[in-house]
């Protein structure tokens, strides 16, 4: 699955899932 | 984590949730619906206990179930359940290396259906953790309660898990839910159940990760669960 197809499906803005190994998906995950 | 659940309301966009259902809905007329008593620990009773020590206590449940195979290739959920980022963000939320999706043919992904009353009494899971995704609330019951780590490995807590058994703890709470939630429940050491569903169906994906390839679940599981058993 494409990250675009996945965007479709999930709400990653929200929820980034994708970025954990960035501060921004590690803060996501911290919260 | 501290009660034992992660929920992100929102997280799967309505357009998907609405998606994944149309999809599956032809099949749910081909759903199993079991129904049986047990006791909370799904195991054998234990004959050190008598029949109404918490122990072994029958509780009531009944639901229907699309199986794996039933649902379509194409149906978002097979993409979401093999996505590698969610099972990243899985492994990552239990504090694993990794995690591995059931390679069972029944059981990998499933759809439960609460309706017409149906409920899931009191019970620990056997597994450590558990991932939903919400498709549709019931629109009456069909709630989710549960006990955040009323047992540990090493203390069973019968007399806790009696007062729940009897409606008497004060100790209950609840999980709520709306269509596209994800939650990930550690419902091994945290009892818990689902009320009596009625009106709109309560609709839920069951996505099954475990922590090495290749885990499936045992014959007398999907017989029970799913009436066949390949």
């Amino acid at each position: 699955m494409t990250l675009d197809q996945a965007n479709d499906i999930i709400d990653l803005t929200r929820f980034p899932i994708d970025r954990l190994d960035t501060q921004e998906g590690q803060s996501f995950l911290a919260d | 984590m501290k009660d034992g659940a992660v929920v992100l309301d929102g997280f799967m966009r309505p357009d998907a949730v609405q998606q994944v259902i149309s999809n599956v809905e032809p099949s749910m007329k081909d759903a199993f619906y079991c129904s049986n008593e047990h006791n909370v620990y799904l195991i054998n009773d234990d004959p050190d206990f008598d029949n109404e020590h918490p122990r072994n206590r029958k509780v009531y449940s009944d639901k229907g179930i699309v199986a794996y195979d039933q649902i379509p290739a194409e149906n978002l959920l097979h993409q979401v359940y093999g996505w590698q980022a969610l099972k990243d963000f899985i492994a990552q939320l239990m504090g694993s290396p990794e995690i591995f999706p059931y390679t069972d043919p029944l059981g990998s992904v499933n759809i439960n259906i609460n309706n017409d009353g149906r409920q899931l009494g009191w019970h620990y899971d056997n597994s450590k953790f558990v991932t939903t995704l919400m498709l549709q609330p019931a629109s009456d019951g069909g709630v989710y309660e549960y006990v955040p780590w009323l047992r540990s490995e090493e203390d069973q807590n019968f007399d806790g898990l009696d007062k729940v058994l009897k409606g008497k703890s004060d100790e209950v709470q609840i999980l709520k839910q709306e269509a596209g939630s994800f939650v990930l429940f550690m419902g091994k050491y945290t009892a818990h159940r689902v009320t009596p569903s009625h009106g709109d169906p309560r609709l839920v994906a069951v996505l099954s990760y475990g922590p090495e390839p290749g885990k499936t679940l045992t014959k007398e599981t999907r017989q029970l669960f799913y009436g066949r058993t390949q």
